[in-house]
């Protein structure tokens, strides 16, 4: 019987991870450092479970965490980026002022502004806006610090804006003359032409800013005074020679991820659809 | 495009439940009296390895504490706030803040995110002569500080490895975690008695000893590992992990290196705060440094329970503390041997150029006498030998 395309699919896709899988066995097994494949999995299928070598927080806690801050800096930037990329793409005169800007801006890592960040921002969360001094009172609130939704704002806003200005400088001017001899508003052909039209390109900004979020969240949770996060994990399981957690924190990065893009794919997809029509 | 009813329910009730988590579902459990309202905060920042010990062990033994001694930390919740109780009364509450270390603890102060802060004394230091306006108001730690080898290693002392560094063939490769950290600074004082050139780039061949950075706070595990480095100088816990894992062998202790005597009780951690807390909240200061210098007493009375505080709080096995609390002397008074210590470190720096600011010309008496501010340690110490609460004279 010949293996369907399914099982070829998913055969196919194996041959990676599964010689990642024996290339780390190997390296463990004459290594004091790698963690043992079982060990990993022995973090991963007690996710509850503070560590006990470790001064963090559970592996599901410090995801949530994560995932909260990357939430919160995420949808900052499509809220701020999407209106600037719609008058970017639209407004010549805001496309000559802005244009250099962003263009200058997007070449720089999202962690190169780290300091600045923390230089501006400090410890500060909205938990310390709101109670100061008793903001320890309010958990997870506290560990949205401002400084980490900065960089994850900065690392997200550019490609939202580049691509949300793409998608509305591409809309046809056939369509819009059409609205408006139909006696549309100029809210009207926003909402009813530009926004659809761009919104293909909108949501392919938003999959590549959410990517980059994700990515600099790891980065950004060595900020001082984090106590929790998948990245702040991994630093201090590497700090305190525990890479079993380091090794199982990069996994849950990597689902969580997938996960996330997959998510951001059907968006994208389901937004693209009448293209499909059209065509 | 149209969007079911459904994907609208689905989305609202995911952002309920993000606003709830975040908002009221998270709120901390602990639900301290409306009295606390009227108490000072303090934030003190610390960096999470056994050097700290004193405040560790006093936030996780509050309660003998405030048997045996009548002034203890309260815990409100677990490592992070404390109530700095003095009798019946409150005199701050202590908000614990994982700084981290090398300069982030002296950073984090000069933005005024913490008013304390335990930390390395170069870093410190380094923000007063730039002009941050720091004291060292208390030591932590002294030594603890070595000089680790390959396990395999022929190297086995001090004059083995002296003997190593000069043979011909290749310059041996030594690690550190930060360019002023103190191990690293008395390692290169001692290869300059020795008369060993060393330097930073492994191509040049008069070089016998090559430093490399290995990052501040970071692991030496993997380059250890990797052989990329033949050994490194570094503070406790860094050491007994390496040992630990079976990858590392302690051949010095950096406070016997030459020029001889000169490092002993080589200072290392320090307690530091602001001029203005100094000012505004004297009172508050010194009942956490009689906590301190309370600790540290029952730290070097009681290494058992010493080694298991350290393994509660810092998470680092038993084993591990075992071998790393008792190389780390703990010491939260400004004895003789500290103050000495200090000045020799002044002495250093200056030979060094290290300092360009407002020390780079200091004398270490002129150092000694601008830098530190240990009249409220003095007065702490005092009044705990007036109640018989500390035995040392």
């Amino acid at each position: 019987m010949k293996p369907n395309r399914l099982t070829i699919r998913v055969a196919l896709g194996a041959i990676v991870p599964l010689a990642v899988l024996l290339v780390w066995h190997l390296a463990s097994a004459r290594s004091v450092v790698v963690p043992s494949v079982a060990s990993v999995v022995g973090v991963l299928a007690h996710p509850f479970r503070e560590p006990p070598s470790l001064d963090a927080t559970s592996l599901a806690g410090g995801a949530l965490v994560s995932i909260l801050r990357v939430a919160c800096g995420f949808a900052l930037a499509a809220l701020t980026a999407i209106p600037v990329g719609l008058l970017v793409g639209r407004c010549r005169t805001a496309m000559h002022l802005l244009s250099p800007t962003v263009a200058g801006a997007m070449v720089i890592s999202p962690v190169a502004w780290m300091p600045v960040a923390i230089i501006v921002f400090g410890l500060s969360s909205p938990a310390t806006a709101l109670c100061g001094d008793e903001a320890w009172r309010w958990g997870l609130l506290d560990q949205i610090r401002f400084a980490i939704i900065a960089v994850i704002w900065l690392g997200s806003f550019f490609p939202i804006v580049l691509n949300t200005a793409a998608g509305a400088a591409g809309v046809r001017d056939a369509h819009i003359e059409a609205a408006r001899v139909l006696g549309a508003s100029g809210r009207q052909v926003l909402t009813k032409v530009v926004l659809p039209s761009a919104a293909p390109s909108i949501m392919t900004g938003l999959r590549v800013g959410g990517g980059i979020a994700w990515r600099v969240i790891i980065v950004a949770e060595i900020f001082p005074g984090t106590r929790g996060g998948l990245g702040y994990m991994i630093t201090t399981a590497h700090e305190q020679a525990s890479y079993e957690y380091a090794f199982a924190s990069i996994i849950v990065i990597g689902a969580i991820g997938l996960a996330l893009d997959g998510l951001l794919r059907l968006a994208a997809l389901r937004a693209g659809r009448w293209q499909v029509k059209e065509r | 495009m149209r969007t079911s009813g459904s994907t609208h329910l689905a989305t609202a009730l995911a952002f309920g439940a993000i606003a709830l988590a975040i908002t009221g579902g998270c709120r901390s459990e602990t639900r301290p009296d409306a009295s606390d309202d009227q108490v000072k905060t303090i934030r003190v920042g610390h960096v999470g390895h056994d050097h700290h010990l004193a405040l560790y062990v006093a936030a996780l033994e509050g309660n003998r504490f405030a048997r045996d001694y009548g002034i203890a930390l309260r815990e409100i919740k677990l490592k992070e706030v404390y109530d700095l109780v003095e009798g019946d009364t409150v005199r701050a509450r202590l908000r614990l803040i994982k700084v981290g270390g090398g300069s982030r603890m002296p950073a984090a102060m000069s933005r005024g995110e913490i008013e304390v802060g335990l930390g390395g004394i170069p870093a410190v230091v380094k923000f007063a002569d730039n002009g941050q306006p720091f004291k060292i108001i208390s030591p932590l730690q002294t030594d603890g500080d070595m000089l680790v080898m390959q396990k395999e290693s022929p190297v086995t002392d001090w004059p083995s490895f002296v003997a190593a560094a000069r043979a011909t063939g290749r310059p041996l490769k030594i690690g550190y975690k930060a360019p002023v950290a103190v191990a690293k600074l008395v390692f290169e004082r001692a290869l300059v008695a020795e008369g060993i050139a060393y330097g930073y780039d492994a191509s040049d061949t008069q070089t016998r000893v090559v430093l490399v950075n290995f990052g501040s706070e970071k692991s030496p595990i993997p380059l250890m590992e990797t052989r990329a480095i033949d050994g490194f100088v570094m503070n406790q816990p860094g050491v007994a992990v390496a040992v630990d894992k079976g990858l590392g062998k302690v051949v010095a202790q950096l406070r016997d290196l030459p020029p001889k005597g000169k490092w002993v009780d080589h200072p290392c951690c320090c307690v530091s705060a602001t001029e203005a807390t100094l000012a505004e909240h004297p009172e508050a200061v010194k009942a956490l440094l009689k906590v301190l210098i309370l600790s540290s007493e029952l730290i070097n009375a009681d290494q058992d329970l010493a080694i298991d505080c350290a393994s509660r709080w810092t998470k680092y096995s038993k084993d591990v503390e075992r071998a790393s609390v008792p190389t780390i002397r703990y010491v939260n008074e400004p004895t003789a041997s500290w103050l000495a210590g200090m000045k020799t470190w002044a002495e250093m720096t200056r030979e060094i150029k290290l300092f360009k600011g407002r020390y780079a010309e200091a004398t270490p008496d002129e150092f000694v006498s601008d830098m530190l501010s240990l009249d409220l340690c003095r007065q702490a110490a005092d009044e705990l030998r007036q109640k018989g609460l500390l035995k040392r004279p």
